[in-house]
């Protein structure tokens, strides 16, 4: 009998210890105050130190990819975003800011694809979905896309609603853009050194391509007037004229396609600028 | 815990554990006696700057020093903890900062014997300040007190140049191509500058003689014409190199023999 009595109150301590070390509450004490430690260090902007206290914690992929983000070493903050699970508290922040960090490394069809499958219930963060949606479609220069997200914008949350307009603003520039033709520029800079670098828009270069291409056109006239075509004069300076003017020539070519890619990145960081805008507002990120 | 990492040479490691330290006091502020709290915190301020200063980030390694509770009435303590402060300003460059720091702690330590090993601390950021006479007068104190056989007046007498002036240099320049350069202390530079200024206007001269105006225009004239304000340019923007090489090799004599000086002692 008393055997029995001491196999029962054994498996009693067994059964009792093993429900309180796995009470999920002491767990989530042990947890709460490494948070809050966590947290302060975030604070205060010690980063490197958030990622070593976490190192060797897989429970964090949140914090470790806040920290990686706010030192701007996006590849890494995405891979930890990306691993936090569905029930944490800042499930949604990290879907944002994983869509953020993947438009800034370019990848439009992947931010595109974790903003759309997002659920969310708040109006504040559907509006906000749908305009960093609109803000991919831009930078795509998909404009279908962009027109259809850009009709739900409804102005009415002050932490973007200025931002809206703003993205509307740069679709209006980059439909009014006018397109040069670097084929016109070459047939310019053919006939007049220089003007086709001014119709390309930097009017400086032009001038002093034409300058350049002038002084040594008269050079090497005069060397083959004074001279005649067998001198070593002449042959010296028809040989740069010859460079400097063929050079003149690609080189308008080449500033058109230069400035249309310069006006793209001015457009492109304007965009990439109001889209992070509203994230820092209502993640204070 | 930490310490253990510290002497593992875990260093950053170490000074997350001390934070952690560091916060858990704060946490528990009002249950500790205010005496303690104040020697618990500037230890473990004290460890972390270490395992900073071991990573040699000393930005960091500033700022932590910035949280030291300088309410310590122990003095030898309390200039520890100034020391410390005064030090990590010296190497993060900061030294308008950390010269500030010293005549701090010389003012609130009231224990001069302790004040004495401010010297070589002193010297050394007053020379990065460009500052040679306090930092003489300093260094022939230093010099005493250790008894060493070291002339003060030979080591500084670099004091008696003047520094090279970039305006002068330029104006040399326009006066005579090749004199700036030469004066910055780039001879070599300034004939060389000078041997192609020649041969533009030779080119120049020679085919304007014979009729070629264009070419003597644009290949001679205006090809002397860079050259001439070029060199000029850079012959003041050498005097800068040279004023910057002269700083840094004073500096440096200065300070091997103090930093020999010193490991002696510590032997």
């Amino acid at each position: 009998m008393r055997k029995v009595i001491r196999l029962f109150l054994s498996y009693c301590k067994r059964v009792s210890f093993f429900l309180l070390f796995s009470n999920p509450l002491f767990a989530q004490q042990a947890l709460s105050s490494d948070s809050l430690f966590i947290e302060y260090l975030l604070e205060k902007k010690y980063y490197n130190d958030v990622l070593h206290w976490t190192q060797h914690r897989q429970t964090f992929p949140y914090y470790r990819g806040l920290a990686f983000y706010n030192q701007l070493k996006l590849d890494s903050a995405l891979h930890y975003f990306e691993q936090v699970p569905i029930h944490h508290p800042n499930y949604i922040k990290s879907k944002f800011l994983e869509g953020i960090g993947h438009t800034f490394q370019k990848r439009y069809q992947k931010a595109d694809q974790v903003l759309s499958q997002l659920s969310t219930s708040d109006s504040l963060l559907t509006a906000l979905r749908n305009f960093q949606l609109a803000g991919v479609a831009l930078l795509e220069r998909d404009t279908l896309k962009f027109v259809s997200y850009r009709q739900q914008f409804n102005g009415k949350y002050f932490a973007f609603s200025q931002e809206e307009e703003k993205l509307g603003e740069n679709y209006r520039l980059i439909q009014q853009h006018k397109h040069k033709s670097p084929l016109l520029a070459g047939l310019m800079s053919a006939i007049v050194p220089g003007s086709g670098k001014i119709y390309a828009g930097k009017t400086g270069q032009g001038l002093i391509t034409f300058i350049q291409n002038l002084a040594l056109g008269l050079q090497t006239y005069e060397a083959y007037r004074r001279d005649g075509w067998k001198s070593p004069r002449f042959l010296l300076y028809s040989g740069l004229f010859t460079f400097f003017y063929v050079g003149n020539i690609w080189g308008s070519t080449l500033t058109v396609h230069i400035r249309k890619q310069e006006f793209k990145d001015k457009v492109n960081e304007q965009i990439l600028f109001n889209m992070q805008i509203p994230i820092r507002t209502v993640f204070n990120q | 815990m930490a310490d253990s990492l510290m002497k593992g040479h875990e260093y950053a490691l170490a000074a997350v554990y001390y934070e952690k330290a560091l916060f858990d006091q704060n946490q528990q502020v009002d249950t500790v006696i205010s005496e303690n709290f104040r020697l618990l915190t500037n230890t473990l301020l004290n460890q972390k700057i270490q395992c900073q200063k071991a990573l040699r980030t000393f930005e960091d390694a500033w700022q932590t020093a910035q949280r030291f509770d300088l309410n310590e009435p122990n003095d030898t303590l309390q200039f520890k903890l100034r020391y410390e402060g005064a030090l990590c300003g010296y190497l993060s460059q900061r030294y308008n900062e950390a010269y500030g720091q010293i005549q701090q702690t010389r003012f609130y330590t009231r224990d001069t014997t302790l004040t004495a090993s401010l010297d070589v601390l002193e010297i050394l950021t007053l020379n990065e300040l460009e500052r040679w006479t306090e930092s003489k007068v300093i260094f022939a104190r230093y010099v005493s007190r250790n008894r060493l056989t070291i002339q003060v007046d030979k080591l500084y007498d670099f004091l008696k140049k003047k520094p090279k002036n970039p305006d002068k240099a330029q104006l040399l320049s326009f006066l005579m191509p090749g004199l700036g350069q030469i004066y910055a202390g780039y001879p070599k530079e300034g004939l060389i500058s000078a041997g192609l200024q020649a041969l533009s206007l030779g080119f120049g001269a020679y085919h304007v003689l014979n009729h070629y105006y264009w070419i003597s225009f644009f290949s001679g004239a205006s090809l002397f014409q860079a050259l001439y304000f070029g060199g000029a340019r850079r012959a003041s923007i050498m005097t800068g190199e040279t004023n910057q090489k002269r700083k840094v090799q004073n500096n440096q004599k200065i300070r091997a023999i103090l930093v020999e000086n010193e490991q002696k002692k510590a032997k």
